[in-house]
């Protein structure tokens, strides 16, 4: 077979002869020697970020800005092969240095980047496939909930997701994984049937397929176990429930004196015990926008009906037909009284998709 | 920055009246103060069922400060550090 160089090799042979400019003390301030950055960036066929690179700055920055850290090297990895050969790399070299993986980069302490070490980058691992009839969807780790939740809204399922929509699934599957809809259908984690892992020992890269009967310790750890502990994540299969008619709600309690009182209530009645696990909201205690004074809202949906499923909903008196995945619901109006003001079914309408 | 907590034991109205004062010394009008709930599915699965062991919480609770000038960073973690409300 004809060899005929792809443009990304092309590409990289062109950035490496640019490496000319690069002087030897800037590789070997970022603790690495010259040919075997070199022989990185030759020997592989996806895209590694430098920190003499251009873009270094963007592509090793968190969600979190408050977090800096200076990794060695940025890989983003197309195929499982691109993973083995960055852990390998890692191994390689005359002191190992520590490799992380990055799907959305949301990590709250910051555990998706590392100075001087490799961050495997999996936001192109983004593929969706969608089994309507079995209710199941195969994912990618560097999938976004905004790819997810766009492909599960044309098939009217659904798998508990996050509020912020460039989260991926892997981070937070493997931190558990809380929704608005994880009362009824539990944390993200709990919906997983099946994934595929690489797994790193003495003697190089494996791939793992880990299910309820296929490597059951590994199924049962990384299942809310927390991302980069246990190999690297391949793909996801998650069960799916079927989801199209919500009620969306927001109640407001503006004068914060009100606010410990309704804290209690909401901690009795709506939480761990009392309401219908159909009920889903996130209290929040902050200064609302236009507001000057902090106040208690808590904001969430309904999946139910009201007299049957929860008669203390009779509130409601107008039925919105909603998109159920991208459930992201917003303030309200604001109330001047101290008692709460409740205004039930009156979703935003940006973040719910109206039929 | 973020702190984040599970309440497995449930407060009495004199702990939320604490927590709610100790919110409005905040630093930041940008910070912000979320309570997850949970119970239903999430309590139904036996906490040994995989590795997410957070079965028995009434809510998590999580808090978030902001910084704008690396100036005010320091006041910012400080007010995350506090322990004693």
């Amino acid at each position: 077979m004809a060899f005929r160089k792809t443009r990304t090799r092309i590409e990289k042979e062109a950035k490496v002869q640019g490496w000319a400019n690069v002087p030897d003390k800037t590789f070997h301030k970022a603790g690495i020697t010259r040919a075997a950055a070199t022989r990185l960036e030759l020997g592989t066929g996806f895209k590694l970020v430098w920190p003499w690179d251009a873009t270094y700055d963007k592509d090793r920055q968190e969600f979190d800005p408050a977090f800096q850290e200076y990794p060695l090297v940025v890989g983003f990895a197309e195929t499982p092969a691109d993973v083995a050969e960055l852990l390998d790399f890692s191994r390689e070299l005359s002191a190992p240095v520590p490799v992380v993986c990055r799907s959305g980069g949301h990590n709250t302490a910051g555990y998706s980047v590392v100075t001087d070490g490799i961050v495997i980058d999996m936001s192109l691992f983004n593929h969706v496939q969608i089994d309507p009839a079995r209710r199941l969807a195969t994912v990618g780790p560097g999938v976004t909930f905004a790819k997810l939740n766009a492909a599960l809204n044309t098939n009217g399922l659904h798998v508990p997701g996050g509020e912020c929509e460039s989260v991926c699934v892997a981070g937070y599957m493997q931190g558990g994984g809380y929704g608005f809809t994880s009362r009824e259908f539990g944390m993200n984690c709990d919906n997983v049937v099946r994934f595929t892992m690489m797994t790193y020992d003495s003697t190089g890269a494996h791939i793992a397929v880990a299910s309820a009967t296929e490597n059951p310790r590994l199924f049962w750890a990384v299942r809310g176990g927390t991302g980069n502990n246990f190999g690297v994540l391949l793909d996801v299969t998650y069960q799916l429930y079927p989801l199209t008619t919500l009620w969306g709600f927001g109640i407001k309690w503006a004068n914060l004196a009100a606010a410990p009182a309704a804290l209690l209530m909401i901690q009795n009645r709506f939480s761990k015990v009392g309401a219908s696990a159909k009920l889903g909201h996130l209290p929040v205690i902050m200064v609302q926008e236009k507001d000057t004074q902090a106040s208690l809202g808590t904001y969430g949906l309904f999946n139910g009906t009201p007299l049957r499923d929860w008669p203390r909903s009779r509130a409601c008196s107008q039925r919105r037909v909603l998109r159920s995945s991208s459930i992201r619901p917003t303030a309200t109006r604001s109330s001047t009284r101290s008692s709460c003001q409740i205004r039930t079914c009156r979703p935003a309408s940006r973040p719910f998709h109206l039929r | 920055m973020k702190r984040s907590a599970y309440i497995a034991n449930p407060i009495d109205l004199a702990g939320w009246t604490a927590i709610v004062n100790y919110f409005e010394t905040r630093p930041n009008n940008t910070n912000a103060l979320f309570l997850e709930p949970y119970g239903g599915a999430i309590s139904r699965q036996p906490a040994a069922a995989n590795a997410f062991i957070h079965r028995d919480a009434y809510v998590d609770i999580y808090i978030d400060s902001f910084w704008f000038k690396d100036s005010d960073r320091a006041g910012a973690e400080a007010w995350l550090e506090v322990t004693d409300v």
